[in-house]
């Protein structure tokens, strides 16, 4: 059974006190009043005395009946103002213990209700993402050792998310480092060996050969740099993300746009579920996250392959599939894809994957990915519609 | 259960009730002014000046009274001339009858009905103030009508009794517009 809200709780509380102090008004004041009054009246005095009178008038004096009779009434007539003062003055009772009710309703509902308001909007900053956020903290407020313990559980999350982040931080260029140090001892080999075959052939003076060896080291030093250069410019394009640029905008005909020119080497089938509101987003960003994955996609592809992209917006979350019918991943290779500098290619530099799913972590979403060796592969990023504007705090 | 709670929301309504019911303003209405052979005569009615309270205090056998003021002011609202009187009403508890004495006109009058009574008790008919108005400059004057309840003693209170508070605590008045002479001779 669903509980009335807080407040009209409150007012039942209200409106039982004032009830009971109807009850107890009427019941000690005024009740007993009326009682007395309607006791009062029922010995009908004045009525008999006056009869009596009538009786016996031959006897009894005119002037001193009256006084008696006079005195009756007044007595009476005492009684009944009486009684109408006690009304009032329960009136002013209730009416004075009705303002009391409703002042500690509202003080109630302020002391209780504020802080807790201000506990749900920090929750919703923490939701996303905003670990920064605290509750005022207010002694008299019966719900303060909540704010506390929430500041004090924010604080914790703080500190342990500094740390995780820092931990992942050294973890990946340690990983960077090893995997930049391989990249780079790789065309070393050959660079070295070019060089000691050219040393070789012009010791010997062998001109003939020489010219030829010199050629060919002379292909393999430039292909080499090339590499190196190649790897280098990826690198500082993963370790330099650029400024988002965040606005509403039709994702719908960005996609149109970016799968154009994959259509002619392709078949790429675009499918569109539900009507798309605008996206907020980086539109450079995302475009580069489609592209990294139509072109893994393609790679992935064979002759007759297909490629089938799905756009679809449904309770507050934008959902793009990327589905190829390609040679799939293995379970180990799907569970190192978004590893920095992993590849399958052969000419890959494996930060592809890697930038996808930071860009995608920029925008509060998610990627996952499902694959089986030689049943193709789907990507699935999904976006969930955030409050703009802690949306935007957690990019800073 | 129901009629506890059904006793309690009939207080709850009587008691605010009662204090919400206003006080009386009594007002002076029908009021008439005329000027015959250089007399000044005042009529008027004074209207909404009963509750139940004082209905009930009317019959109780005390002398209730009402001191009535007229007066004439001059247009510097200076008093050139005024008139006081009252009327005194009480219910004969033997013969069960009401008694009223109207002391401009020095006479008694008696009354069965309650509203009889109460009609009499508050009008002002042919009031009779005598002054040459003829001396006043400029024949601009204002008239005012004042009506009082006065205070009753109560020998089972042991004190006096305010019947004013019934109308307020204020007398109730009437002030005239500008009045010249010419417009109410006749």
């Amino acid at each position: 059974m669903k509980l009335p809200s807080f407040k009209v709780q409150i007012l039942v509380i209200i409106a039982l006190l004032l009830l009971i102090s109807g009850y107890i008004t009427h019941a000690f004041f005024i009740n007993s009043f009326r009682d007395y009054e309607k006791d009062m009246n029922s010995f009908d005095l004045y009525n008999k005395t006056h009869n009596f009178y009538l009786d016996n008038k031959d006897v009894i004096d005119k002037e001193e009946m009256r006084d008696i009779l006079q005195s009756i009434n007044q007595s009476e007539l005492t009684t009944y103002l009486f009684e109408r003062r006690m009304t009032q003055i329960s009136a002013s009772y209730l009416i004075v213990s009705s303002i009391i009710f409703f002042l500690i309703f509202f003080v109630l509902l302020h002391v209780l209700s504020r802080p807790l308001i201000r506990l749900r909007k920090a929750t919703k900053k923490v939701r996303a993402g905003d670990l920064n956020v605290r509750v005022k903290e207010n002694r008299i407020s019966p719900i303060n050792h909540l704010i506390v313990s929430f500041n004090e559980m924010v604080k914790e999350l703080e500190a342990n998310r500094d740390k995780l982040l820092k931990a992942e931080k050294d973890m990946m260029w340690r990983e960077m480092a090893q995997v930049v140090a391989h990249e780079i001892k790789n065309p070393l080999t050959p660079l070295q060996l070019s060089i000691e075959r050219l040393e070789i052939k012009y010791e010997k003076c062998d001109n003939e050969n020489f010219n030829k060896t010199f050629a060919e080291s002379l292909s393999v030093i430039h292909e080499e740099i090339d590499n190196l250069k190649h790897l280098v410019q990826e690198f500082s394009r993963f370790a330099r993300m650029p400024s988002s640029n965040y606005e509403f905008y039709d994702i719908h005909s960005q996609v149109q746009e970016i799968i154009k020119p994959y259509k002619e080497s392709a078949n790429i089938y675009l499918e569109i579920k539900n009507s798309l509101p605008k996206f907020y987003g980086d539109k450079l960003q995302i475009k580069q996250v489609f592209v990294n994955l139509l072109q893994n996609a393609m790679d992935a592809l064979d002759k007759n392959g297909k490629i089938f992209v799905k756009l679809n917006y449904e309770d507050n979350k934008f959902m793009f599939t990327i589905r190829d019918t390609g040679k799939g991943l293995s379970k180990q290779e799907k569970s190192e894809i978004f590893r920095p500098y992993y590849t399958t290619k052969e000419k890959g530099t494996g930060l592809g994957l890697a930038i996808v799913r930071r860009i995608i972590k920029q925008h509060q979403g998610e990627i996952e990915v499902n694959s089986k060796k030689g049943a193709g592969t789907v990507f699935v990023l999904t976006f969930t519609e955030h409050d703009k504007k802690l949306f935007n705090d957690n990019q800073d | 259960m129901f009629s506890t709670i059904s006793k309690s929301i009939a207080t709850i309504a009587v008691a605010i009730g009662a204090l919400l019911q206003t006080n009386l303003s009594p007002v002076f209405n029908e009021v008439q002014i005329d000027y015959t052979y250089d007399k000044l005569i005042c009529s008027a009615k004074l209207k909404e000046c009963f509750n139940s309270d004082l209905d009930k205090i009317l019959i109780s056998g005390e002398k209730i009274r009402i001191v009535y003021l007229i007066q004439i002011l001059d247009k510097e609202k200076e008093v050139v001339a005024e008139k006081k009187f009252f009327h005194e009403m009480s219910y004969d508890l033997i013969d069960k009858k009401f008694v009223l004495f109207l002391s401009e006109k020095e006479k008694y009058e008696i009354f069965l009905q309650l509203e009889e009574v109460k009609n009499r008790f508050t009008t002002l008919q042919s009031i009779i103030i005598s002054k040459d108005l003829q001396d006043i400059e400029s024949d601009n004057f204002f008239v005012i009508l004042i009506a009082k309840l006065t205070p009753i003693y109560m020998d089972s209170l042991g004190k006096e009794f305010d019947l004013l508070k019934y109308w307020n605590n204020k007398p109730a008045k009437f002030f005239s517009n500008r009045l010249e002479l010419k417009e109410i001779t006749r």
